[in-house]
Formats: structure tokens, sequence, C-alpha cells
């Protein structure tokens, strides 16, 4: 499986003299992603160590918290854009280097499309989550680029080595679920651990001050539906509706409709007195659990003593603590509840204000990093978990378990960095000189390589020889190259892509459309008969589906509809937002790869279908017609495992629908039907949440599952007992990142 | 978009690195002051890796001008300071990047001559680092920081290979943040309030509500009481048998008369948690090996008024084990996580906190009587009270690290030339040893020619020159290896492949490796200055062609 390491010719294959073989530094241009821990130690490295061209994408602003290791920051760059600042501290230490900054998110902004990639030699992943890491992969992937991931966490990092075909791609070996999910019912009804009231209250406060469109956004009244509570639904619906009706609907309309005017207190008896009297009356779920205590506002601002609190008067109290790190009485957190909640009502109200007039959104983000936010968080939990009969959290563990902190410190990310420019270098000394063909000559003394500096033996460092890609990869197989589509995602709506792309132009009956990030997500379920329509009226950035996300289509045999033909069929799809597409039923198919593999299937056509065709070299002769269905029928063939079945099935199917197909090379449109002339612009107005939503098909179940807000994880500490682990994040200070395990490989 | 308010900027700033050294470890570091002897890239990147997590104080020693040689490897340089003093221009940057740390730097006289003088004082630093520094002043400083007993780190770049080596003449490890441990619960030697508390539950008749909310470690525990009582023994179950038992009599437990049939079938996590944690709850509690080594080391035996707190703090574990704690180090205290309501937790948490509390207690007392002994004592109470805790928690895992003396080294090193002649063959990789001994020659080369071997300015237009004052050197390396080492018998020992690739290098310094030494350098520091985590014991070899690390012991 994996490659061979030939130690005795690794000396000649890496020279410190400028007759070395392959590409020098200079010559060669990087493509940093991610400018925070490990990206500020990768550009002062790579300058250093000659590198004249660098690319930086960083999507966030400098905080406080980075400053213990993001060296090219000062506090006076709290604020600023981290890329812009990284590289002027770069140009003034090193001011003949060509290095530009770009401020924006590497998925979703169109600046970051396949022809920008295509200029740099070498890509480096510094960065904090799995989805940007996904995208990356993806994107060199498609491009061929060599790619080396990065990444810290405490005393651990990493730094391997991705080169389409020849190594493991970022997600050949699946990713453990990053999100921990808990069921609904756990969350709103029958909390156990401090971690679910935690999840509780960060749910409250999106329900109160955040985005109402999210489609993640959920409930936290007590739910009705528990399967537990159901041999006595009845009796309670019928006592409920009639004394607490207000249970029926979300908090957030309940502060919206029922509340006169906001009050502190009146929200306080909502949460954690009638609706606490409310679950009290599903009995059901208290045979075997202990009863939780309903507390109102006068009563628990009585609750001055110490009384829950045997962890902090025993821990020993001649230790110094932070008071962060303190457990506090409840009644400070009653205070502590009412004064946040006041503090961000009026913040709430000051963004609503702010954003008639400006592109501010209309809502409030929870941010670990801010002090209301966390006090809110805290003081919510920390009542519900004294309801509950739960232990206590401090509010700093409180920001670990909540703000997916992931501990971070200058000398890792100094030796990451150090050794990913190594890495650096020694691929490009691989890669041919002067040819644009980036194929590394030879990986024999590429490895991957894992640190913990922690280890009682002392051995920092261990190499993992390369390993061969995982045939069934779904992101780097050859067999299964997505067809990529180019639509605008904010007109372009889920009936459209199912009904007039999938079904329509690919000639899929009736497939499940998956979300391919890991999380094998269903958008589509075939098993629905009867769509929802509004859901299928809503455009895709209401999915939060984003630029370069991959839908696999997939059909399964069904022997009741005798469909033999499509049987066990796949089609990838990989989206592309677009704003110069201004028709909502509007979509292109680019793939540069298809256009040269067509030539392939015209081959094959001919033997198969006996065609005398005479241009048998120039695709451009062809007409659209021929063109696209060619391109069915290759996607098909590339997907289906029984290849004898597909040449015939479209005609069943009448003539193709082309009315708003077209097919582009990819960048420069090749050929036309006269519609368009396909531009490209570097703008791109809808920065999408990165995750993407569950689809509402299983929504109604109650005991689905909450897939957690990103950046919401139990156990921050530092895992030290793996041997080997893929560290996924260098950084903690991006909400969007969500996912901090390390996980052995 | 950030809003910075709240907790103080410090607190925000360090929050990502107290999360793995905690508070106190913070504050170690912020009183810690490191000394760095050459402020080249290598030195920076380790003073670098120092000032952001918030060191204390830094000194910089090096009489050294900026050239422009350092400006293409060194971060904290620019072309515009050329022929400015190093130690002072490297200084200011390394300042500006936290505010918090002091730095000053000595320019005049240089590191030798400091050392004839042998005025400058050595022992205030916590930690004394030398980046690149030439053999013949180190092993000078590492005599005279012996004699002083100052940590040494000693770092070092040469092309494509980076060395640390630590000099301790006894460093102490008191948090050692071991990979996994076992908590420290003592079924096998339960503490009384323990058993107080559960006999004090009546098994047989609890209530529904009792049984579900039960924590595991008290079933286990009450398990073990009955399976002690039907097989008459006083010890935990060993054999598979024994536990087979031990099992049945948890599920009999399980058992409540309380739930009706359909009931039984539903798991109880508490249950379910008691019998998922026998590994790790059903083990006997004893002193491990290497505390009582400790126990029996000479320092520890020979206790004086000069010796180091950490022995009077060992001396007073070792009375209590003798005494109050029957054969057991004190409880440690913390109890794991477990499925049941607060109040239930909150009694386990207090009756092992309540123990440690005592234990720590009487080891204080020890302690102080010990000082007094010893005319120790001061009124710093508060603090030593503090500490005796950290001891007490972390008693299992204390350790003290020895290393030999720099002047020792050529001793030890030919014992590994011989090893190597045995065992190495020249098909395989060599071991990573022979850079490092390949590297003592490099120094034995400069003393004879205050130079390094390749180490020439680069004649541009004659290129054969160069080659040949290569060969040249590589010829001159092999002859001092030969008088050194006896390198024709030894052939397994030094190849000529590395002396070759040695000379190559010309003690260049490459940046990257220089970041990866940098940062491995500050770490051991910061193990040092914190007493946390165990320290590289204690040469590290790193070779970047291959991209691996080992560790000799010296």
């Amino acid at each position: 499986m994996a490659t061979a390491l030939n130690s005795s010719s690794t000396m000649e294959n890496i020279n410190l003299s400028d007759t070395s073989i392959g590409k020098l530094p200079e010559e060669s241009s990087v493509l940093v992603v991610g400018a925070g821990g490990i990206g500020c130690e990768l550009l002062k490295s790579l300058a250093l160590c000659r590198f004249r061209s660098i690319g930086v994408i960083d999507l966030d602003t400098i905080e406080v918290s980075n400053l213990n290791r993001q060296f090219l920051f000062r506090r006076e760059h709290v604020g600023q854009a981290k890329a812009t600042v990284a590289c002027d501290s770069i140009r003034r230490l090193c001011p003949s280097i060509h290095i530009e900054p770009f401020h924006g998110d590497v998925i979703t902004d169109s600046r970051f499309d396949i022809s920008f990639y295509k200029q740099y030699d070498l890509v480096i992943n510094a960065l904090d989550n799995v989805q940007a890491r996904q995208h990356v992969n993806r994107m060199c992937l498609l491009c061929s680029k060599p790619l080396i991931d990065s990444g810290s966490t405490g005393y651990n990092g990493q730094a391997t080595l991705i080169f389409k075909g020849r190594t493991q791609c970022y997600d050949c070996i699946e990713k453990p679920k990053q999100q921990r999910t808990y069921a609904v019912c756990t969350i709103r009804n029958t909390p156990s651990q401090p971690i679910h009231c935690i999840v509780w209250a960060k749910f409250l406060y999106n329900q109160l001050f955040g985005d109402n469109d999210d489609p993640n956004n959920e409930d936290v009244t007590p739910d009705a539906d528990d399967p537990e509570n159901a041999y006595n639904e009845q009796e309670t619906t019928t006592t409920t509706t009639t004394t607490n009706g207000h249970h029926k609907i979300s908090t957030r309309d309940w502060v919206h409709t029922e509340l006169e005017e906001f009050h502190p207190i009146s929200v306080f008896n909502k949460l954690f007195f009638d609706d606490i009297n409310y679950l009290i009356t599903m009995k059901n779920l208290w045979e075997k659990r202990r009863q939780p205590i309903a507390i109102q506002y006068e009563q628990a601002f009585q609750l001055n003593e110490l009384h829950q609190n045997g962890q902090n008067n025993h821990e020993n109290s001649t230790m110094p603590k932070l008071n962060d790190q303190r457990i506090q009485s409840i009644s400070d957190y009653v205070q502590m509840f009412i004064d946040s909640l006041n503090e961000l009502k009026q913040r709430s109200d000051k963004q609503r204000k702010l954003a008639a007039s400006s592109k501010e959104p209309p809502f409030l983000i929870w941010d670990k990093n801010d002090d209301a936010d966390l006090r809110f968080v805290t003081a919510s939990a920390n009542l519900r978990s004294y309801i509950f009969g739960i232990n206590l959290t401090s509010k700093f563990d409180v920001k670990s378990m909540a703000g997916n902190i992931i501990p971070a410190v200058a000398t890792t990310n100094a030796i990451v960095a150090g050794i990913t420019v190594l890495q650096a270098r020694k691929i490009l000394s691989s890669l041919p000189r002067s040819s644009t063909d980036h194929t590394l000559t030879s990986l024999k003394q590429l490895t991957n390589v894992f640190i913990s500096t922690n280890r009682s033996t002392g051995a920092i460092i261990q190499s993992i020889l390369l390993e061969e890609p995982n045939p069934s990869c779904i992101q780097c197989s050859d067999l299964e190259q997505p067809v990529r589509v180019r639509i605008n995602m904010s007109l372009f709506t889920l009936y459209s892509l199912y009904e007039r792309l999938i079904r329509k132009h690919l000639k899929m009956n009736k497939p499940d459309v998956i979300i391919a990030d890991g999380s094998g997500r269903i958008l589509i379920s075939a098993d629905d008969d009867e769509e929802d329509e509004q859901m299928m009226l809503k455009t895709l950035d209401q999915f939060k589906l984003m630029n370069g996300t991959i839908l696999l289509c997939e059909e399964e045999y069904d022997d009741k509809t005798n469909e033999a033909l499509y049987q066990h069929m796949k089609i990838k799809l990989m989206l592309e937002h677009t704003d110069t597409i201004t028709d909502k039923d509007e979509y292109i198919i680019v793939d540069d790869q298809v256009i040269g593999e067509i030539k392939q299937i015209k081959q094959s056509l001919k033997r198969k279908l006996s065609e005398d065709d005479d241009d048998d070299d120039n695709i451009q002769h062809l007409d659209d017609y021929q063109n696209e269905l060619n391109i069915v029928k290759k996607t098909k063939k590339l997907s289906t495992t029984h290849d004898e079945h597909n040449n015939n099935n479209n005609n069943n199917n009448g003539p193709m629908h082309t009315s708003f197909v077209m097919l582009v090379d990819d960048p420069v449109p090749t050929h036309t039907n006269g519609h368009h002339t396909h531009q490209e612009t570097s703008e791109n107005n809808t920065k999408n949440h990165i995750q993407i939503c569950d689809d509402s098909s299983t929504s109604n179940d109650s005991n689905s599952c909450v897939i957690l807000d990103d950046d919401i994880q139990t156990n921050s500490k530092p895992v030290n007992n793996t041997e080997k682990h893929e560290i996924i994040a260098d950084d903690d200070d991006d909400d969007d990142c969500y996912c901090t395990d390390i996980t052995e490989l | 978009m950030s809003k910075t308010t709240g907790p103080d900027t410090k607190q925000i700033q360090y929050d990502r690195q107290l999360r793995l050294w905690g508070d106190h470890g913070q504050k170690s570091l912020e009183v810690g002051r490191v000394c760095l002897i050459g402020a080249n890239a290598l030195g920076t990147e380790i003073l670098k890796a120092l000032v952001l997590p918030g060191l204390g104080s830094f000194t910089i020693i090096d009489h050294q001008l900026v050239t422009l040689a350092d400006c293409g490897s060194n971060f904290f340089v620019h072309p515009s300071m050329i022929d400015q003093s190093r130690a002072r221009v490297t200084c200011d940057l390394l300042k500006q990047l936290n505010p918090d740390v002091h730095g000053t730097f000595v320019d005049k006289p240089s590191i030798d001559d400091l050392l004839k003088q042998n005025t400058f004082d050595f022992a205030q630093f916590s930690v004394v680092i030398t980046a690149n520094l030439p053999y013949n002043t180190l092993t000078i400083l590492a005599n005279h920081l012996w004699t002083l007993k100052v940590p040494l780190i000693i770092a070092r770049t040469y092309g494509f290979i980076g060395t640390i080596r630590l000099q301790l003449v006894e460093h102490f490890i008191l948090e050692a943040h071991p990979d996994d441990t076992i908590p420290d619960l003592r079924l096998d030697r339960p503490l009384k309030s323990f058993i107080n508390h559960c006999n004090s539950l009546d098994f047989d008749n609890l209530t529904r509500e009792e049984h579900l909310h039960m924590p595991s470690l008290i079933i286990l525990f009450k398990t073990l009481q009955q399976w002690q009582k039907q097989t008459n023994r006083t010890d935990l179950p060993r054999i598979r048998k024994e536990k087979d038992e031990f099992k049945q009599i948890l599920e009999q437990l399980s058992h409540h008369s309380a739930y009706d049939a359909n009931d039984i079938n539903r798991s109880l996590e508490n249950f379910d948690e008691a019998k998922r944690t026998i590994p790790s709850r059903l083990v006997s509690t004893v002193i491990p090996s290497t505390i009582n080594d400790l126990f029996q080391d000479r320092s520890c035996l020979e206790l004086s008024n000069q010796s180091n707190i950490f022995w009077f703090i060992i001396n007073a574990i070792k009375l209590f084990t003798q005494n109050e704690g029957h054969g057991l180090l004190p409880v440690r205290g913390d109890v794991p996580d477990m499925i049941t309501n607060t109040n239930s937790y909150v009694k386990l948490v207090e009756i092992y906190q309540e123990q440690a509390k005592k234990d720590c207690d009487i080891i204080y007392n020890y302690l102080i009587d010990l000082l007094k002994k010893h005319n120790r004592y001061s009124n710093e109470q508060a603090t030593l009270h503090d500490l005796v805790h950290i001891y007490c928690k972390n008693a299992s895992f204390l350790k003290v690290l020895r290393t030999s003396s720099m002047k020792n080294d050529d001793d030890l090193l030919k014992k590994y030339i011989e090893q190597l002649s045995f065992e190495s063959s020249p098909d395989e990789p060599e071991p990573e040893i022979c850079w490092y001994i390949g590297l003592r020659l490099c120094d034995s080369f400069y003393e004879k020619f205050n130079r390094y071997p390749g180490e020439f300015p680069l004649s541009i237009n004659e290129m054969d020159t160069d080659q040949r004052q290569l060969e040249i050197d590589l010829n001159d390396l092999k002859q001092i290896g030969k008088q050194i080492i006896n390198l024709d018998k030894q052939q397994g020992a030094v190849r000529e492949n590395i002396l070759e690739e040695l000379t190559r290098y010309g003690a260049s310094e490459l940046h990257s490796i220089s970041a990866f030494i940098g940062g491995c350098c500050a770490q051991e520091a910061i193990k040092l200055i914190t007493h946390q985590y165990v320290p590289i014991d204690n040469v590290l070899v790193y070779n970047g062609i291959r991209q691996s690390t080992s560790v000799f012991k010296f």
C-alpha cells in the first residue's frame, strides 16, 4: 500500500544549492489558506525560505486571544482583517516579497474558483475547521495541485501531504462525526449532563436573538411529542391547551406575540417556571428520572446560599481560583441571567435598527469571546442544571464547552510551521522545474508528519509513509468526477434542482439527493412521496448549500416499478455559485474534464452504436444536442455499475430540454447555444454560513437528532493518548469551526 | 466585530494556553527568567515562542553585529540594521511582541569574556539557552552552570540537522500530566468515611428514585462487599471466575422490586456504568515503584539544610505513608464524573476531598517539622500549603530528572560509537546518533581552524575553487575523525556520506529547521520553568531530511 521510502537516495534529492532538481522557492508561488496560529508562522518561514510569491486567504479579524501566538499581530491590530495585517507585517520585514492578502471566506467567496487555484504551484492549509479543509481539498483535487494540510491542537500537530491520485486525500478516510448530536428530547425535556443544558442555552440565545431563517435554530420549549410521553399524551394535551396554551408555540413566537413588553423577569418565569411545570405534567418522563424543580424568579433570588455548590466548597480553597473558574450561587446566576438578557436585548434592538440602514444582519450571532453572550449562556445553562439536579459549570468551562475552545500555544505552531515549510520545499523539489504539468516526479522522500511535544519519551515527531488513495473515496476517485453546475444559489430553487436538472436533464428517475460533506445528510429523499411544496420553492442558499458543495444523486433498484435501467445509478453534482446568472431556472454545466472526455465517449459511442461519424476529433463541431446527450451518457456511464444498460435509455424521454442549458469550458466559453456569454465576477454577496441544514422531511420526527451548532463540543481538553492522530484545528477563533476531536487515523 | 468587554485582557490573551498549564503554570512562566546566548535565527525563534506566551523576562547575550546573512534567515533583523548590535535590535523587536515581557541585552563584553571575568550572575536565571554556541565556549559555560545548578538548554541547527541537549543537575517534575490515569478511588482500601457512607445506604430498601441515582462507585463497592462476604476474601476478584461471580452479584443488585416486568429489559445507566468501569475501579492501590525510588534516593535520605524543598516534601510524604497513610500515598481527591444526581455526586466528592485535605494537612505538618528541624522554616506558610497541595494531587507522578554534565559527553559518545560498530550495518539508514557524532567532529574542526567545515565565502565565478576547498575540508574532517574516534576501525559510527553532507552544509542555518528546533526548545524551557510535563531526557536529534527525531540519554 504505502510508497516505499528509499532513504539512501534522500540526500541527493534535497539540496541546499541552486543545482537542485525541481522548482526553487523563488520561482514558485504558494497559496496559504488561513492566517491564524500556524498561518503566521508559515508566512514568516516561507518568506525567510525565499518564497517570493505568496497568496493568503483568511476570513477572520484579529482578536485579543490570538495574541499569545499569532505574532504578526499586535494589540493595536485587534479588529482588523488577519490576511491584510499579516501581509503588511511580512512586507515590512521582507520588502521584496510579492504577498497578496485575500480577506474572504475560502468556501463561499466566488473569487476563489478553480482558475484562482491554478495560479499557484502549491497550496497549504492552515485552517481550523473541517469544512474549509474539505473544500480546499476538493479544489486542489479538481485542478491537481499538491496540498499540504497543517494543523495543531495543544501540544499536537500535523503536516500531511495530499496529491491527487498519489496519496490519500483529506476525505479518503471518513472523519468521525464531528458534531455531537443529542436527541431533541434530551435537550428540550430530559437533560442529564451539563452539556445538554449548555446546548439548550445556546438554542435559547438563538431563539431570542438569532437568525430567524436559520433552519438550525432549534426550539427550546418542552416537546410534547416525546415518544416516552406517548401513552398519556392525550391527557396532558387536553389539560395544557386550556391552561398553558403557549407551550405549543416556540419561545421566539412567544416572545414576539405573547409578551406585550419585553421583561426579563417574565422570560425567566416562562423558561424556568411555566415550561418546567409543564414538563412535570409529562409524567412518564419522570418515572425513572429525578423530576425537575421549577423555580420562580422571586424565590430563586433567595437562593443565595451555596446550596448547590458542594463542588466549590470542597475544592481546596487555598488554591487560588480566578473568578471565571469559580462556581457561583444560584442567585448570582439569576442576576447574571437578568443582566445579560437586558444587555443583549438592547444590543439586539440596536442591531435591528442598524440592519435597516446597512448590510449588517438583523440578528446577533453568538460569540464565545463576547462577555455578555458568554454570561447569558452560563447563567441560563446553570439555572437549568440546577432545576434538573445537574452539576453546575463554571464560566471558564462553559466557554470551553460552548465555544469549542481548542488549546493553542506558540511553540507547537512554530514546530508545525517549520515542518510544513520543509514539506513544501520537498514537494517543490520534486516538481518538474520548467513544465506547468504539476505531476510529482517522485514521492519517495515525502512522508506525513505528526507531532506531539508532550510525550514523556521525547520523540517529538513521527513520520508516516504516504498511503495510497482510497479507491472508493467520494472526493478523489477518478470514477466519480462531479458534474459541475453553475447556478445562482439565491435564485435557483430546490424544485429546479430536482425536477429540471436532476430528473429532466440528467435523466434520473427519483434519486435520493445527499449532501456529500461527510455528514451524509439527505436533501431530498426518494421515499418522500409528497414533497413539501413550500420547501421545494425555497432557493438553494436557504438550505445553506454553498459554493463547492457536492451533491450525490443516487438511485436504487426498484423492482416494483421495474426500473432496472436505472439501477444503482449515481451522479455527483458540484454546485458553483455565480451572480451573473439572473434567471431563476437557469443553470450552466461547466466541466473541462467532461469536455475532455467527450472524445472518448464519442469513440465508444461509435463502436457501440456503429455510427459513422467523420469529425472524430473536434468536439466543437458537435451540435449541442449531441453534446448534452453525451455528457448525460458519460456521467451515467461513469457512475453506473452495469454498463450495458445505459446506452439507449435516453430515447424514452424524448428530446433534451435545452433552453436553459449550455456547456462551457472553464474558464473561457468554447461554445454557447446563443443564450449567454459567460463571465466571471469577483463579487459574491451571499456569504453563507457553512452549515448545511437538515431537510424538513426528517424534522417532524420527534426522535430526530438536533445537529448542534458548529462550535459545540463537550470535551475540549487535548487528547494525548493517541499515538498518531490527525488534528483538525489550529486555531479556535472561528465560530464556524466545529470540530476538535483528535481522531485516530 | 470584536467586543472585548468583561474580564481583563491578559486572561483573554492567554486563554488558549491556560487550558494547557493552568493559572499557576502561567504564574510560574510570568516570573521565569531566561538567558539566551546567541541572537541568531535559532535564538530569536526560541525567544519568540517564549515571549508570546508571556515569559517574565529575558536577557540576550550577543556581542556580534547584524550582517547581511542574518537578514536572510532571521525574522527579527532587517537590512537597515546592518552593523548595529544584534543583541539590541533583536531585543527591541522581541519586546514588541508582548509588552508584558521584560527584555534586556548584553552586547559587551562577549560571552567568552563574561565567562573569563566570572562576574556575570548566571544564577539569577531559571534557564540558560544557547543557540549555536561554539563548543569551547559552551563547555566552559556548561561547567559554570553545572556548579550553579542552573538548567541549560543547548540548541543547535546545522543545515538539515537540529539538536537539543539538556543539562540538568536535578529537575523536579511536579505535574507530569500523564496521558491516562486511573482515578484514585481505593475500593480495595476504602476510606473510612466512604465505608460509613455506603453502610448508611440500605441497599435492600431503596426507593426507585434512589436506586436509579445510586452512583456506580457505590454500586461497585456494595458488590465488592457482598462478593468478599460470599467468598470470605478481603481483596479484589482477580481471576476470570471471580470476576464472573462479581458481575453476577452486580446483576442481582440491578434488580429492584419497584420495576414491573417491562422495565427489566430497560437498561439502567448507572449499573451499566458500574459494569463498564470495573477495569479502572477494581484496581489495587499501591505506591508506584518510581515513588519508592524517590523515597530511597540519596537526596531524600540525606536531607540537609541545603536540600531543595522538593526533597523536604518527599520526606514529609514518606513519613505520611509510613504512619497515617498505612503504606499508601495521600488521597488525590478527584472523583470522575458519574451518572447520578447532584446530591449523591457532591456527597462522594466531599468524602474524597475531605480525606485529601486531611492527608494534605498531615503532610504539611510533617513538612513544617522537617523544615524547623533543619532551620529552614520561614513564614511563607500560605504558598507552602498550596505547594503541598500540588504535590499531594500529583503524588503518584512526581519525578526527578538528572542528566550527565557536558564534560562527560565525549566519554558517553565513545560508548555510543562502540555500540554502533557492533550494531549497525552500512545497508541500513544511519541511526540519528551518527549525526550527533558528526557534529562533534565539526566542533573539533572549528577548534582547529576557527571555522566550520565548508564554511567559507563562496567564490561566485570559480565553482572549481569552491569544490576543491570542500574536498580539502572533508579530508580534514575525516582526519579529525580518525584522531578522535578512530574512524577507520569504527566504520559503523560515522559514515562518509554524513561527513560529506555536513561539510556541504557549511554550518548554514535553514530557517525552517530553526523554526522547528526553536519551537521544541521553547517548549522544553516552559516545561523546566513550570515544572509541568516531562522534558526530553536529554538529547534530541532532528533529521530534516527524513523528518524524524530520536532521543538519547547522556
